[in-house]
Formats: C-alpha cells, sequence, structure tokens
C-alpha cells in the first residue's frame, strides 16, 4: 500500500512541477519559429536536396541572382539588373544570357561575391565527382565564362526559355569550396551542404539540431538592408495534428501546408490563414495508352464526366478553409490557371448531367439492362478512377463516383500509396504502366513560374526504353507536341504566350486533362508576425523585413 | 557460463551475416532512392544513368552487398559514363566499420544514428522504466486481490488501454494536456520537441517535454506487462514453497518480493529481454505526433527516401543487440532460477 501510495506521490509531483514549470520563457531578441512537417536533408538546395522545404530557406541564407517576389515580378538580388533584350542581357539569338553582377555585394565574412562564384557553382554541378541530384538546367549550358569579376556571361546550345526561372537559384563561395573539392574530388560529403559556413543572404545558419530545429542568426555582414529579426527557428513537426496544437498554442508562428479543414480550426483560434498560389493545380489525367482503357479515349466519355461531375460544389463543400462566402479554392479553368499564361477565353464546363446523358446517348453508350449503368456493343461503362490515399482526395473520389454514377458511368476507387502513386514506369507504377482509366493529383509546370511543361510530349511516354518518362498518359497529339517543342525555344514572351493559349484550346476541346480545382499551399500566421509576404516561389524572399509585434 | 556466452557469440556471427543479405535485397527492392531527386519533375533517364553510376547503384546487387560488407575503395567506378573506371570508391565497409553514407543526408550513416540515439535511449529508456515500475505495481495489486472490485476496475482498464491505438491515447494527451489546459489558464505540457529551442536547455525543460510521450508510450505497455505480472503472481502465490515460506514465520513482504516475485517475474524477464534492443529503433507514431528527434523519426524518413544504408544500418543495430539480449536473457533466467543451467 504503502508502496502505491509513494508511487502516485511521486507521478502526482512530477507532473505537478513539469506543469508549474511550463510557460514560454521571456523573448529577449526578436525571434520567430517556423514549423515544417519534414525535415531536410541538406540546406544545398538543387544540389544535394530537391525537396520543397530547402527550397523555401534558400533565401534565408543564400542570395541568387535575382527572385520573384509575390506578384511574381523579379527582383535582382545578387544581379544589378534582370537580363533581358532591351538592356542587352539577353542576346538577340536568344541563346547567350548576360548576368551584370552589383559592386557591393559580399559573403557574410566579408569575401565579395564575384562572377567566378557564379562559374564554380555551374563546374560543381557539372563534376564528374559531385553526385549531384539534378544538372538541370545547367546541362543545356554550353559554357559559363566570366569576363570580368562582375559579369557572368551563360551560353546555351538553344534558346532555353524557362532559364529566368531556373538558372543560378542558388550561388556558391568559390573561396570555401574550391579547396574542399581540390582536396576530395567531391562536394558530396562537404559539411557546408549541412551547416553553410557563410551566407550571402540575410541570416547566417547558426545551428542545426538534428530532428529538432534549425537556427538562423542575422548575417550582420549582409550587403542590403539589415534583417530585423535576431533570428528565425525552424521547428521539424511532422505530424499535421501536432502542427496545429503548435500554432494554436503560438509555440510557432507559421505553418506550412495546411490542410482544409485544419485551416478551420486555426482561424477559429485566431490564426490568419493565407492561401499562395503556387502554379499547382488538381486535375484528372487520362489514359490514352495503346490497347488499354478504350472507353476513356472516347472524347464523350471524358466529355460526360466534366459535365457530369459538380465541381463547383466540390470546391464549395470539400476545400472551404475559412468561414466566409468566398473561402474555398476555385475551380480551375486549365493547367496554367492564374498564371499570366493562362488563356480567359477558356471558361470550365458548367455541372449538367442532363448535357452529359445526353452526350453519352449521341455516342452510342444506353442503359440497356436498366440497371443505372450504360452499355455500347455489350460493354459496361466501367471506370477506374485511381489517386492516392490523401483523404480529401478520397472524399471527392466518393463524391465524383456518386455523380456519375447518375449520368450512368460506374467508376471503381483505386487508393494506392504515394510511393506507388508517384512511382514511374521503371519502378512499375501502374498508373505509368496504364492499368487505370483516369486518375488524380495536384501539380505545377516543371519550371513555375515559367510556363514550360512537358507532361504531354511525345518523347515523354514512358516506355521500355524510357523508363522515366513523365507522360503517363501515354498521350501523342502530333500538333499538341510541335506547340510544346516550339514555345520552348521562343525567347518573346507574347509570341510564347499565344502558344500556350493554343496549347490550352487544344487540351479544353479534346478534355486532354480535367481540372479540378486551383490548389494554392495554405499557410498558417500567428497573429504577431508582421511583413509576412509568402511568395509562389522563393517563399521568404522578404525575409529581412519579417518583424514581429511586441 | 562463459563458455556459453562465447558459444553463443561465435554461433550468432553467421546469423548476422545471414540477417544482412537477406535484409540487403529485400530493402534494395522497396524502393527507389533516386525517384524523387528530379524535384518536381520525375528523375530524368540521364540523370539516373548519371546518378546510379556515382552512387554504385549501376553494380550488381551482389556487388553492391560486397561494398557494403568490405568496402569499395578497392573498386574503381566509372564517374564520367565513358565505360572506364576512373576513380576509387572511398567506403570501408561495415565490418571496417564504416556503415556507409546516407543517400538523403550525404553523411556517414554512423553520424546519422548517433545524432538519434540519445533522445531515443532518453525517451524510450524512462518510459521502459515507468513502464516496469508501474506494471509490477499495478501487477502486484491485482494478484494479491483477485476478483475483487479495484481487480475488475484495474482489469477492464487495462484491457481498454490495451486496446487503444498509440496515436489516439498521443493525440488525446496533446489536446488536453497541451493545448485544452492552456486554453483554460491551467498549468500545460508544451505540445512538441525535446525542449525550447532558443532557451538553456535544463533537466527541468527536457522532463516537462518528455512528460505526454512518455506517459502515451508508457499506457499501452503498463496494461501489458501488468497482465503478465498479475497472471505470474497468481500461479506462485499458491504455491507450496510459498505456503512454506510463510510457515517459517517470514513476513509478508519478505515472502512476496523475495520468493513470489521472483518466480513471477520469469516471463516479463523473457519479455524485457525481447523487447529492449527494439526500444532502439523508437516509437514510430510518438515521435512523430511530438516531434521527438529520435530514431523512429529516422526511420520513417529512411523508409520514405529509400535510403538503404540508414535503413541497414538501423536494422542492423537492432538485429546485433536482439542477439546480445537474447544471450543475456538467458543468463539472467538463470541467475534468477537455479534450476535452469547454461
Amino acid at each position: 500500500m504503502h508502496f502505491r501510495k509513494n508511487l502516485l506521490g511521486a507521478i502526482t509531483i512530477l507532473m505537478m512541477v513539469s506543469m508549474v514549470l511550463g510557460g514560454v520563457g521571456a523573448q529577449n531578441t526578436k525571434s520567430l519559429s517556423l514549423a515544417f512537417v519534414q525535415e531536410i536533408d541538406s540546406l544545398n538546395f538543387g544540389m544535394y536536396s530537391s525537396q520543397f522545404f530547402s527550397a523555401l530557406l534558400t533565401t534565408l541564407w543564400n542570395s541568387p541572382a535575382w527572385v520573384f517576389d509575390d506578384q511574381l515580378n523579379p527582383i535582382p538580388r545578387l544581379a544589378a539588373e534582370i537580363p533581358s533584350t532591351d538592356n542587352g542581357g539577353v542576346s538577340p539569338d536568344g541563346k547567350t544570357i548576360t548576368i551584370r553582377l552589383r559592386d557591393d555585394i559580399v559573403w557574410s565574412d566579408g569575401e565579395p561575391i564575384t562572377s567566378a562564384d557564379f562559374v564554380f557553382t555551374y563546374e560543381m554541378f557539372m563534376a564528374d565527382g559531385n553526385a549531384v541530384d539534378s544538372r538541370s538546367p545547367y546541362s543545356l549550358m554550353e559554357s559559363v565564362t566570366a569576363p570580368d569579376s562582375q559579369t557572368v556571361v551563360v551560353k546555351f546550345a538553344d534558346v532555353y526559355a524557362p532559364w529566368l526561372t531556373s538558372i543560378f537559384t542558388l550561388v556558391h563561395p568559390k573561396h570555401i569550396l574550391e579547396p574542399i573539392f581540390e582536396a576530395e574530388g567531391t562536394l558530396d560529403n562537404a559539411s557546408y551542404n549541412r551547416i553553410p559556413t557563410v551566407s550571402s543572404g540575410p541570416f547566417v545558419v547558426s545551428e542545426w539540431q538534428t530532428g529538432n530545429y534549425i537556427l538562423f542568426t542575422r548575417n550582420e555582414a549582409y550587403f542590403d538592408e539589415p534583417a530585423i529579426l535576431d533570428q528565425i527557428f525552424v521547428r521539424f513537426i511532422p505530424d499535421d495534428a501536432a502542427q496545429v496544437a503548435a500554432l494554436i498554442n503560438r509555440d510557432v508562428d507559421l505553418g506550412i501546408f495546411i490542410a482544409p479543414d485544419d485551416a478551420l480550426t486555426l482561424q477559429r483560434n485566431g490564426i490568419d490563414i493565407i492561401a499562395v498560389n503556387s502554379g499547382y493545380n488538381e486535375g484528372l489525367y487520362f489514359n490514352f495508352r495503346e490497347g488499354k482503357a478504350p472507353a476513356i479515349k472516347e472524347l464523350a466519355v471524358r466529355q460526360a464526366i466534366a459535365y457530369g461531375m459538380d465541381r463547383q460544389g466540390i470546391v464549395e463543400d470539400l476545400l472551404r478553409y475559412g468561414d466566409g462566402p468566398d473561402d474555398h479554392n476555385v475551380v480551375a479553368t486549365n493547367f496554367w490557371y492564374n498564371t499570366p499564361w493562362s488563356n480567359p477565353d477558356i471558361q470550365v464546363e458548367e455541372y449538367n448531367p442532363d448535357l452529359a446523358r445526353q452526350i453519352l446517348e449521341e455516342a452510342g453508350w444506353i442503359d440497356e439492362d436498366g440497371d443505372g449503368i450504360r452499355e455500347k456493343d455489350g460493354v459496361r461503362l466501367r471506370l477506374t478512377w485511381a489517386t492516392n490515399q490523401r483523404r480529401l482526395r478520397t472524399l471527392v473520389q466518393a463524391v465524383g463516383q456518386q455523380q456519375l454514377a447518375e449520368v450512368g458511368i460506374e467508376v471503381q476507387l483505386v487508393n494506392l500509396p504515394s510511393d506507388i502513386f508517384f512511382g514511374s514506369y521503371g519502378d512499375g507504377n501502374p498508373v505509368a504502366l496504364g492499368e487505370y482509366d483516369f486518375w488524380e493529383f495536384s501539380t505545377t509546370p516543371g519550371s513555375f513560374p515559367d510556363p514550360n511543361h512537358v507532361y504531354w510530349t511525345c518523347a515523354e511516354i514512358p516506355s521500355d526504353d524510357n523508363p522515366s518518362g513523365a507522360n503517363d498518359m501515354a498521350l501523342c497529339d502530333e500538333e499538341l507536341d510541335a506547340l510544346f517543342q516550339l514555345q520552348r525555344t521562343l525567347a518573346d514572351p507574347e509570341a510564347r504566350q499565344a502558344i500556350f493559349y493554343q496549347i490550352q484550346q487544344i487540351m479544353h476541346d479534346n478534355v486532354y486533362w480535367l481540372p479540378m480545382w486551383h490548389d494554392p499551399d495554405l499557410y498558417a500566421l500567428s497573429a504577431r508576425f508582421e511583413n509576412a509576404r509568402i511568395a509562389p516561389i522563393f517563399q521568404f524572399w522578404n525575409a529581412a523585413n519579417w518583424d514581429v509585434s511586441s | 557460463m562463459l563458455r556459453f556466452i562465447v558459444r553463443r557469440l561465435i554461433q550468432s556471427i553467421p546469423l548476422l551475416f545471414l540477417i544482412s543479405a537477406i535484409l540487403f535485397v529485400i530493402l534494395n527492392n522497396i524502393g527507389d532512392p533516386l525517384a524523387t531527386l528530379g524535384g518536381r519533375q520525375r528523375t530524368s533517364a540521364a540523370e539516373r544513368d548519371r546518378l546510379e553510376r556515382q552512387l554504385g547503384l549501376d553494380q550488381p546487387i551482389h556487388m553492391q552487398y560486397i561494398f557494403w560488407l568490405i568496402g569499395n575503395d578497392w573498386f574503381q567506378f566509372d564517374s564520367d559514363g565513358d565505360g572506364v573506371g576512373d576513380r576509387y570508391g572511398t567506403r570501408r565497409g561495415i565490418l571496417r566499420g564504416d556503415l556507409g553514407s546516407s543517400f538523403r543526408e550525404r553523411r556517414p550513416v554512423s553520424d546519422v544514428i548517433s545524432d538519434r540515439l540519445p533522445p531515443t535511449l532518453l525517451l524510450m529508456g524512462t518510459a521502459y522504466v515507468f513502464t516496469i515500475i508501474m506494471a509490477l505495481g499495478v501487477g502486484i495489486y491485482s494478484a494479491l486481490r483477485p476478483y475483487s472490485r479495484a481487480d475488475n476496475v484495474i482489469t477492464a482498464l487495462s484491457f481498454i488501454l490495451y486496446s487503444m491505438p498509440i496515436f489516439w491515447i498521443a493525440l488525446s494527451l496533446l489536446w488536453i494536456f497541451a493545448v485544452t489546459f492552456k486554453q483554460a489558464g491551467l498549468p500545460y505540457l508544451p505540445t512538441v520537441g525535446m525542449y525550447e529551442p532558443g532557451q538553456p536547455v535544463t533537466v527541468a525543460q527536457v522532463a516537462r517535454h518528455m512528460v505526454l510521450p512518455v506517459l502515451s508510450l508508457s499506457l499501452i505497455s503498463i496494461a501489458g506487462y501488468s497482465r503478465y505480472v498479475r497472471s505470474g503472481m497468481l500461479e506462485v502465490i499458491n504455491s507450496d514453497y510459498i505456503r512454506t515460506a510463510y510457515a517459517k514465520g517470514l513476513s509478508g513482504r519478505r515472502v512476496l518480493y523475495r520468493h513470489a516475485l521472483k518466480n513471477a517475474s520469469l516471463p516479463l524477464v523473457t519479455l524485457i529481454g525481447l523487447d529492449i534492443p527494439f526500444l532502439l529503433g523508437g516509437a514510430v507514431v510518438t515521435e512523430q505526433i511530438f516531434s521527438w528527434p529520435g530514431m523512429g523519426q529516422l526511420f520513417i524518413n529512411a523508409l520514405d527516401g529509400a535510403d538503404f544504408p540508414v535503413l541497414m544500418g538501423l536494422l542492423m543495430l537492432i538485429a546485433l543487440l536482439v542477439v546480445i539480449f537474447q544471450i543475456l536473457t538467458d543468463v539472467v533466467y538463470a541467475l534468477i532460477d537455479p534450476r535452469i543451467r547454461l
């Protein structure tokens, strides 16, 4: 009995002491905490990391040649101006880009940032000793040279239209890394990848406690306006529900990738929610692989799906992130929706189940046996709809299945683990192998905000010879393919925009891709977080201006 | 006993080799470490070829296993793709103490694991000690009052707790003691992490952060272990030797703890011996929910990224500890029960 009493007493004391010790310590410094649901693998984004969360942090510690602000305007950082044909930065043939650098830019150790750092960065991407995640777009360059310490000349083998959004998004310090590369023949194991020893951004990396947090402190040698904050903590909180709890308890000031239903909870607890357009649109992809999915290859069936699903109702009911009437996602009109490349003439098909039924009947799909599902030539109109196991998508599938049944289409739902669903043909991904009629996910043009994309090009159809091909739909429309190839080589933005309008019209008329909803990233911000202007890319581009209210 | 230990250790060497070979084959087939390296776009065929060459993944699986075992500093790799080996590898192999390099973090696996091991040992060790103490207390209390009202309540509670998924317990504790208590103006516990960033790391602060994860980990285990203690105690408590002990005039406490518990704890010793190695694997769900920077999170991250070297390191560490603790369990058995001879 005494033992039990002692034990209970000890537990009670432990709880009381720990609770009494609770509370947030006094803050003597201006500090913000950001919650990341994924711990990054490396801070050296592009070379040794491809993670979104690593990309988020780049502008805290590394200044690229230029950034894009929250309105997607390019803002020079290391460059003195944005290269263009008018200022001679882009050659008339569009293949040579000349970047002129500012004369006052320095690393955090006081060393000047020069064109040699740009050339070194290019060389490190291309060095055989470095197992970098991706050499794109440096592998498309013929050369990178430095005629003087403040001029960088990039020559592409062919015109590469998306250069503005993809070159020199990070620039590395030659004076720090060259000795390591010369000694070891590789940068793969350089500690710089994890804790960069020098910075060119408004903050320097001070500490990385594995699994806990990364601490950024103000770069006192920053060449622009110094940061207002003294420090930023990036805390790793892998569980969504725990992230919500930490936001509500004011343990963190920013949360990323907030689910719509969590956003509602947060707003009701005084947390601001902002939607940032990062180019993502959710949509349905259709199977055109030869010998597979015969019904979905019929335009009438795809049109019936477009008219037979109440996409507006779905976003209003399932993608609501606030209590206001418009606090929900909107239905996208095309793959480039909400970008300057989006064709304004293309409109969403209104929900019209009668029209869906009529289209199917005119195409010969009739419910002959009276069971509610249509048949043609004895073949039942049964389709498979695949996606991953994200809860929101499973709900949308359930609603869509019911609505399509009402127009006579039977839909079987498939939910695959994400690693399988997003795998490649070479990985045996059943989607890429053509096992399903249509599937759903959200993505963005590969070089967003540049519109370039390869999904529907013939050369990207995955096969035994091309197991990593991105065109899982196996669609090869020669007219569309030619337009995709052409836009990539056009230096003139207006001409390119006209091509994209044509691309979207063809995709819309043929229902090659069915937009579901515009899919902005939801960020949660504490009330004390000031001057946060989260951008679609270079999300933390104005971190130097971030502040906290008292 | 020394002969027994040496014999078992020698027997375990081929077993560990066999385990490592099987694990290596399985892990090399669970995912593609290059699949996500292209970022928003799928890794292109050219990039894949390059990375496979540079990371040694283009070698046949038996060669990769040999590299993992004895290193690759004797083998020339073709880093530029011209079909001719041009660079010696840098790995020394597990037999020379090199667990390899993480594909994701690009740093030695031993560093990756050693960063995560102390937090896991702290959390799991505390939770385990707490569990055993509580399980012994609850189990003995129940056994001494079989089928009483208290025993029935404990039995019911044990089954309820044992049936609960750990994520539900963890999230409930988080929302009650961290969020709701704070909103109600009561003293509250921290939501996530091992300590508050930017504040001095003190024992008190770490202890505060441990309360909820330790409780989450312990509640289910206490429910399970206490049933073993209860049934073990019930079996021995009516034995002749216990009656004899009482007849000799020994005190109830001495009979209980010196004679009954010693024999009743044999099944518990087996369980503990089997469980301890897995404590190092961390607690995946609890660590995720409370953002505890331990091995469970590392395991999930490595699994997500098909980071074979890290997974091999983790699983071989656990395999080695299973072997060691099985030997230790047998030794402890012999120490507790003189009838058992090694």
